[in-house]
């Protein structure tokens, strides 16, 4: 564990969680394609290969969409956390189906093209100093490279290879994928006057996330605890942290720390794991150590240390009750740092103060 | 680190809030209105 690269393996709930997916996308493309058509109130009716790339097309979008929702959500409610846990799966066929988009597009305008298919894509269309008719299909071959990029290095393989935060950066530019997809959609389909669907789709994807993304980053600034000058903050009632879970507090200007709840106990960590920087507060306790939701990495509650022969370590708190009140100290020990579980009086007991 | 990301998060998506759905909102309002948006002219047989 503390040397060595760790593939994450699979379960059974991420077998399931790729198959609802496929199911979804195989549903919508074939409803898109068979049902679509009868839909049609043009006067001309819509050849099959245009079809394809809007059905392709759609569905890439929509579940461009969904990836970037998921991170806001699981923020603002805990209970999307599931969807979490494999969203990288999600982003690897949000990228296949954009392949397929991609196929239907070469297939059918760049097919006859005098030059090889890939590079008529990136040279037919460089009009850029007009607003009518502005380059709408760089843009989409930007996003699908960043997709095609993201999707490459989704393995835990690379995340170790160039490390968590190298390969997070790289992978905030997803962000940069979905404006250039807004761009293409907005100078490409959009500028076709028809249907007025896809422009409201458009528009509500952009507004949607826009409105998440906002509310849950104001979400963690507002649920930041500022540390007073002795350094303590209230974290949290002590009914908010289930038995064998644990929570994230948030704090202004430093890592988020995690407490956990084990049976009577209370003890606080640093949130980020050592080993790829998964949430620790989202995790569980398992047989008295603190599990990492990511990869299963755990530690011991009392010290923060990995139990032997492993030595990640990380910083730990200290906590105090008042009445129902969780205090946390914001001042990290050193990693590593025996502090004793914070003992939960029994119920009718008398709890004014109790400190760790 | 992960802090430096959420800030990254905090500044970037205030600003694409505003600007994705105004392009998008753009692109609608000035597209161009040519024969293509007129209805359908059936010519009469000769």
């Amino acid at each position: 564990m503390s040397a060595r690269y760790a593939p994450v393996g699979w379960n059974r709930s991420k077998l399931f969680y790729d198959a609802i997916l496929l199911a979804a996308v195989t549903l919508y493309l074939l409803l898109y394609l068979w049902v679509g058509p009868s839909l049609e109130t043009g006067t001309l009716p819509i050849d099959d290969q245009t079809l394809a790339m809007n059905a392709w097309g759609t569905c890439a979008f929509l579940l461009l969409s969904v990836v970037l929702a998921i991170g806001p959500l699981c923020r603002l409610d805990p209970r999307f956390l599931p969807v979490l846990y494999n969203r990288r799966h999600f982003g690897v066929i949000t990228c296949a189906v954009a392949a397929g988009h991609a196929n239907a597009v070469l297939g059918w305008y760049f097919a006859y093209s005098h030059v090889p298919p890939f590079e008529a894509v990136l040279v037919a269309d460089t009009s850029f100093g007009q607003l009518h008719g502005f380059p709408f299909v760089p843009f989409g071959v930007a996003a699908f490279a960043i997709l095609c990029a993201l999707a490459f290095t989704s393995h835990d393989f690379w995340l170790a290879f160039l490390t968590p935060p190298l390969w997070k950066a790289l992978h905030m530019l997803i962000y940069a994928a979905y404006a250039c997809v807004i761009v293409h959609v907005s100078f490409g389909a959009l500028q076709d006057p028809g249907d007025p669907l896809l422009g409201m789709m458009l528009l509500a994807s952009a507004a949607t996330l826009g409105v998440l993304h906002v509310l849950a980053g104001r979400r963690s600034v507002l649920a930041a605890g500022s540390a007073t000058d002795s350094g303590w903050v209230v974290a949290a009632d002590l009914d908010d942290i289930a038995d064998g879970h644990g929570i994230v507090v948030p704090l202004k200007d430093a890592e988020a720390v995690a407490i956990f709840r084990d049976g009577d106990g209370l003890s606080a960590v640093a949130n980020v794991c050592a080993h790829q920087n998964g949430p620790l507060g989202e995790g569980r306790v398992i047989g008295g150590c603190i599990t990492c939701p990511w990869h299963g990495f755990q530690y011991r509650l009392a010290d923060g240390c990995a139990p032997p022969p492993y030595t990640e370590k990380l910083a730990t708190y200290r906590l105090r009750l008042e009445g129902t009140k969780v205090l946390l100290d914001t001042r990290p020990n050193a990693p590593g740092t025996y502090v004793e579980p914070l003992s939960i009086p029994a119920e009718g007991a008398s709890a004014d103060v109790v400190q760790a | 680190m992960r802090r430096r990301h959420r800030a990254v998060h905090r500044r970037v998506w205030p600003v694409l809030a505003v600007i994705l759905p105004l392009l998008v909102i753009a692109a609608v309002v000035f597209r161009p209105a040519g024969p293509t948006q007129a209805p359908a002219v059936r010519l009469s047989p000769p």
